[in-house]
């Protein structure tokens, strides 16, 4: 057929038949993992859509391929890029990465005709219009008028929609965006869509590059015989090609399905969203729903006229001996149910719907194949798809906006109420993440990769943006939680590797015996490692600061604890005195070491001696020379990543701080750890807070050891309160949140969760709880225990394409499954591989 | 919340098993389909008798009757609850068209790709004096061959017909 649209003005379109329809676009309902209270809730906002729609409407949910330079583009936002020459060539690989898993994402589209008005004056425009346009004359534009009163009437039909849907106005550039996907479908050559906020310039019908179209693709024979003997039965696709191009080199084949019969049955929910879950099928799929509501008075009417039809049809078939009689029997349940419902809820009406499916490759052969997939994925529901024969070009034009319904449609249109239709949840939405920042998942909500490079379905990327956080007035801070071996330290390097990229610091702890965090940093920039078993960096607050007010507050801070000091004691005050700005500078004392000395031989204050003494205790540990000693250089706080080796440290339970004669037999390890974190904690808020324009991260690896010690939970929970405003961020690892993060205040203030595989059940649940979903079900119990990254057998890796699987949960509080993406440069990918020799090799 | 379709109960199969006066037909029901095409084939029979009714009015009847009950045999076995077999009938009609459509329209012949020859009007920078001095140095058969180019290629003038025009010359 040929293209009825004359011309384009803003999300209007002018057609041939007279009737404009205009244009929106919608945005998706978070769907996916929820809880059946909120699923429920995305329903009733379908009904209340169905609802707004009188009459007709087409309905499009398009599976959109992502531009690999969209998704860098996001990625160099906000940075220095002469200074990131790191983050560029990251960006560089990105784009080769993206490009081979073809990630997507789901547009939705909604086109309403509006009312004609006088039709007589309609259709006599619309002749006119034909008729310039056939004879090549310049087809006359709509006056100002008419469009104006065309976009109030679009208005009001947009304006009953829930707001949740967002409908936005298209434009013509969207107009042709859409044409052009509609050619190119399956051939992973989608544009950027346009912005919505674009100038909107009128277009006529020669924007929209008239289409080549072949049923059956009989022009690919190479012989005339084989064109007469291709059998149409068979080759049930339409091959689309662009007039603009040479048609060998863009050929998209589409089939095109048509819902032929629904179930006969009640089909629960959730559970039926056959259009919501379209891409748990693992093929590219675009929809169209062609739409008739009805109100409930006028179907009364239909149905009354439907029951003299059964009536009659039973005195026709009075004393058959066949099925057909027990077909009127359902036909009248069905019948009278259909009328209960209809007079139980004045405002339900009727919503006649034919769904048009389109799957396309760039070969025939596959795109029939993904047609059979798809008719097989929906039998599994016991919907029936078709392919009738000769209609693949009539369903292509009946998935284009502007486009009258035609009989094919109306005789495959399936009937039920809105609630009913609201249960396939057609506009849903798994999105999580931000618009710009670290490529850090790929969503598979709708099932797992395939393999390295496939995604299921349209898989759109997760983006995290923690710099942008502070911009935004959110926190920026991540938490992961997972089993051993689950991925966690890895995707915390990645995340960390990604801030020193992007010009941001680090200050990371490490409590592994490999100093893994030691020489990921080594690999990646020029770090200061503090190693406390073989310290090359001395951490003397009096000599890491160059103010000395604030080097003379963390070591009070430090000492404190680590000398078991009561603040008001005897030797308290002490300490507190000596450690005075004015009493350090007048007694010359740089170090902890030089404070030792003067407490031991010059300090005239009473207890000195015995201060002294007690410090020496730990100053002649080989433990404490991190601290003490004098000939190593002091740390680097200027340097881009500041790695703290604390493997040989342990912190005391909190039973032991709890238990005074428990506590009395605290061994020095534990005495000096606990002191010792709570120095790096902080040196750690200090450093982070110091440039409010850098992006700085504190990275707790195994939070366990932190968060253990009272000093320790407190000072994150104060370096979480306060990083939004200094551009600060904590990148917190645990393994169960309800231990490891034992605050619930620790645990609101950070947004964004990542529960990644936990074969324990008990620990699964805590982190569905942490993650604010259902503890309970037992789906999801089971998505986290066993569909999480899992391993064939014992004896097996996980596989390559389901590694770093996981749930994430963003500031928005929106949750999805994902697949953590490894760094696109192979040397930042093998430099966070913590694993075996297997993995590092993989 | 479920979902239930009332598709069944709108799309009621219609057959016709009794006439008017309410007596039951001879191995009804019927379908519509049924009805019609047997109509059909008996008006087609009825008014191409001169074509194959040669041997006499009974064995006429007969075979009409026998072409009629296949007819109507042979449509009572497409399934029941099938769509309206018109329009699946044009779409068989559409699926034996070839080749592609543009528009809508049959596209009978796709233009094979060809190359356009023809000769290019270049402005340059210069005064009309130095295109006249141009011309006026140009003496036909005493340029020197361009090496880069085929030596069998004809030499071309150094100006076209189109800039003599311009230059206001007459077409020799």
């Amino acid at each position: 057929m040929k293209n009825p649209i004359i011309a384009l003005h803003q999300n209007l379109r002018f057609t041939t038949s007279g009737q404009v329809w205009a244009d929106y676009l919608l945005s998706g309902v978070g769907y996916g993992l929820r809880p059946p209270e909120k699923k429920e809730q995305a329903r009733e906002l379908h009904q209340g859509l169905f609802r707004a729609l009188p009459g007709e409407s087409l309905m499009l949910g398009l599976c959109s391929t992502l531009d690999p330079y969209q998704v860098v583009q996001g990625m160099l936002e906000g940075v220095d890029i002469d200074n990131c020459p790191d983050w560029v060539a990251e960006c560089e690989a990105t784009l080769e990465t993206v490009e081979r898993f073809s990630p997507g994402r789901r547009i939705y589209w909604l086109s309403v005709p509006l009312e004609m008005g006088n039709k007589t004056w309609a259709s006599f425009r619309a002749a006119k219009d034909s008729v310039e346009s056939a004879l090549g004359l310049p087809v006359s534009p709509p006056s100002k008028e008419r469009i104006q009163s065309l976009l109030a009437q679009a208005r009001r039909i947009v304006e009953r929609i829930p707001a949740v849907f967002q409908p936005v106005p298209t434009t013509p550039a969207h107009a042709v965006w859409l044409h052009q996907h509609m050619l190119d479908r399956g051939l992973y050559r989608d544009g950027i869509l346009p912005e919505t906020t674009a100038q909107a310039t009128p277009k006529r019908r020669s924007a929209l590059v008239p289409v080549l179209m072949d049923e059956g693709g009989t022009t690919d024979a190479t012989s005339r015989k084989d064109k007469l003997l291709a059998n149409p039965l068979t080759r049930r696709f339409l091959k689309v090609v662009s007039s603009d191009l040479p048609y060998e080199h863009a050929a998209s084949y589409q089939s095109m399905l048509v819902v032929s019969n629904v179930p006969d049955g009640e089909m629960l929910f959730p559970g039926g969203e056959m259009l919501g879950r379209i891409d748990e099928s693992a093929l590219a799929v675009d929809w169209a729903m062609r739409l008739t509501v009805r109100a409930s008075k006028e179907v009364l009417r239909t149905n009354q006229r439907a029951l003299e039809t059964l009536n009659e049809q039973f005195s026709q078939r009075e004393g058959e001996l066949s099925h057909g009689v027990s077909a009127l029997h359902m036909a009248a349940e069905d019948l009278s149910e259909y009328a209960a419902v209809l007079e139980s809820d004045k405002n339900e009406v009727e919503c006649q719907a034919t769904i048009i499916l389109s799957v396309a490759a760039p070969d025939p052969e596959v795109a029939q194949s993904y047609a059979t997939g798809l008719a097989t994925w929906f039998e599994g529901a016991s919907y029936k798809l078709s392919q009738p024969i000769g209609y693949q070009e009539e369903m292509w034009w009946q998935m284009y906006p502007g486009v009258p319904t035609g009989p094919f449609t109306r005789e495959y249109a399936q009937i039920t109420t809105s609630g009913g239709l609201a249960t396939l949840v057609p506009f849903a939405s798994a999105h999580v993440g931000d618009q710009r920042g670290t490529l850090l998942a790929i969503n598979i909500n709708t099932g797992p990769m395939l393999d390295e490079h496939t995604p299921c379905g349209a898989a759109p990327l997760i983006m995290h943006d923690p710099d942008g956080a502070t911009d935004r007035n959110v926190a920026g801070s991540i938490a992961f939680c997972g089993d051993l071996g689950s991925g966690k330290s890895y995707v915390l390097k990645k995340e960390a590797g990604a801030v020193l990229d992007r010009g941001g610091r680090i200050i990371a702890t490490d409590r592994t015996a490999r100093g893994e965090w030691g020489a990921w940093a080594q690999a990646l920039t020029d770090p200061c490692v503090v190693d406390v078993a073989d310290p090359q960096w001395s951490c003397d607050p009096l000599r890491a600061f160059p103010d000395l007010t604030v080097g003379a507050r963390v070591a009070h801070a430090f000492l404190t604890p680590l000398l078991n000091l009561q603040p008001t004691s005897e030797q308290g005050v002490l300490l507190s005195e000596v450690l005075e700005v004015k009493y350090l500078r007048d007694q010359e004392i740089g170090s902890l070491s030089s404070l030792i000395e003067h407490l031991a031989s010059d300090c005239a204050l009473d207890g000195a001696k015995d201060l002294a003494r007690l410090m020496r205790a730990f100053s002649r540990k080989e433990l404490c020379r991190v601290i003490f000693d004098v000939s190593l250089p002091s740390i680097d706080l200027g340097a881009p990543a500041l790695v703290f080796l604390t493997y040989q440290l342990a912190l005391p339970k909190k039973a032991e701080l709890e238990h005074e004669h428990l506590f009395r037999q605290l061994g020095i390890e534990k005495i000096f750890g606990r002191a010792f974190f709570a120095l790096i904690t902080g040196i750690a808020k200090i450093a982070c807070f110091s440039d409010l324009d850098q992006l700085a991260a504190f990275i707790v690896d195994e939070g366990h050891a932190v968060t253990s010690s009272t000093e320790g939970l407190e000072t994150l929970i104060d370096f979480v309160r306060d990083g939004r405003k200094h551009r600060a961020v904590l990148f917190f690892g645990s393994h169960d949140p309800d231990q490891d993060l034992p605050s619930e205040v620790l645990r609101g203030l950070i947004p964004w969760r990542i529960l990644m595989r936990h074969t324990d059940e008990t620990l699964a649940k805590n982190g569905l709880r942490w993650l604010g979903l259902d503890p309970d079900d037992p789906e999801l119990v089971e998505l986290i225990t066993k569909q999480t990254s899992p391993r064939p057998d014992q004896e097996s890796l996980v596989p390559t394409h389901r590694r770093g699987e996981c749930l994430i949960r963003d500031d928005a509080g929106r949750v999805a499954r994902a697949r953590i993406l490894p760094p696109a440069l192979k040397a930042r990918d093998q430099a966070a591989r913590t694993g075996g020799r297997a993995d590092v090799a993989a | 919340m479920a979902l239930k379709w009332y598709t069944r109960a709108r799309r009621i199969p219609q057959m016709i098993g009794r006439t008017p006066d309410g007596s039951r037909i001879p191995g009804g029901p019927y379908t519509f389909t049924q009805v019609v095409s047997g109509a059909a084939m008996g008006a087609l029979l009825w008014a191409t008798t001169g074509l194959w009714a040669h041997g006499g009015l009974l064995p006429s009847v007969i075979i009409a009757a026998a072409l009629v009950a296949g007819v109507v045999f042979l449509t009572g076995q497409l399934p029941p609850g099938m769509r309206n077999p018109v329009l699946l009938a044009v779409g068989v009609l559409r699926a034996f068209n070839q080749g592609f459509t543009l528009d809508g329209d049959p596209l009978k012949k796709t233009a094979a790709l060809h190359q356009v020859a023809t000769d290019v009007l270049v402005f340059e920078r210069g005064s009309r004096a130095g295109l006249e001095k141009q011309q006026e140095e140009y003496e036909p058969g005493t340029e020197t061959a361009d090496p880069a180019l085929d030596p069998e290629l004809p030499a071309r003038p150094a100006l076209s017909a189109v800039q003599r025009l311009i230059l206001g010359e007459q077409p020799s």
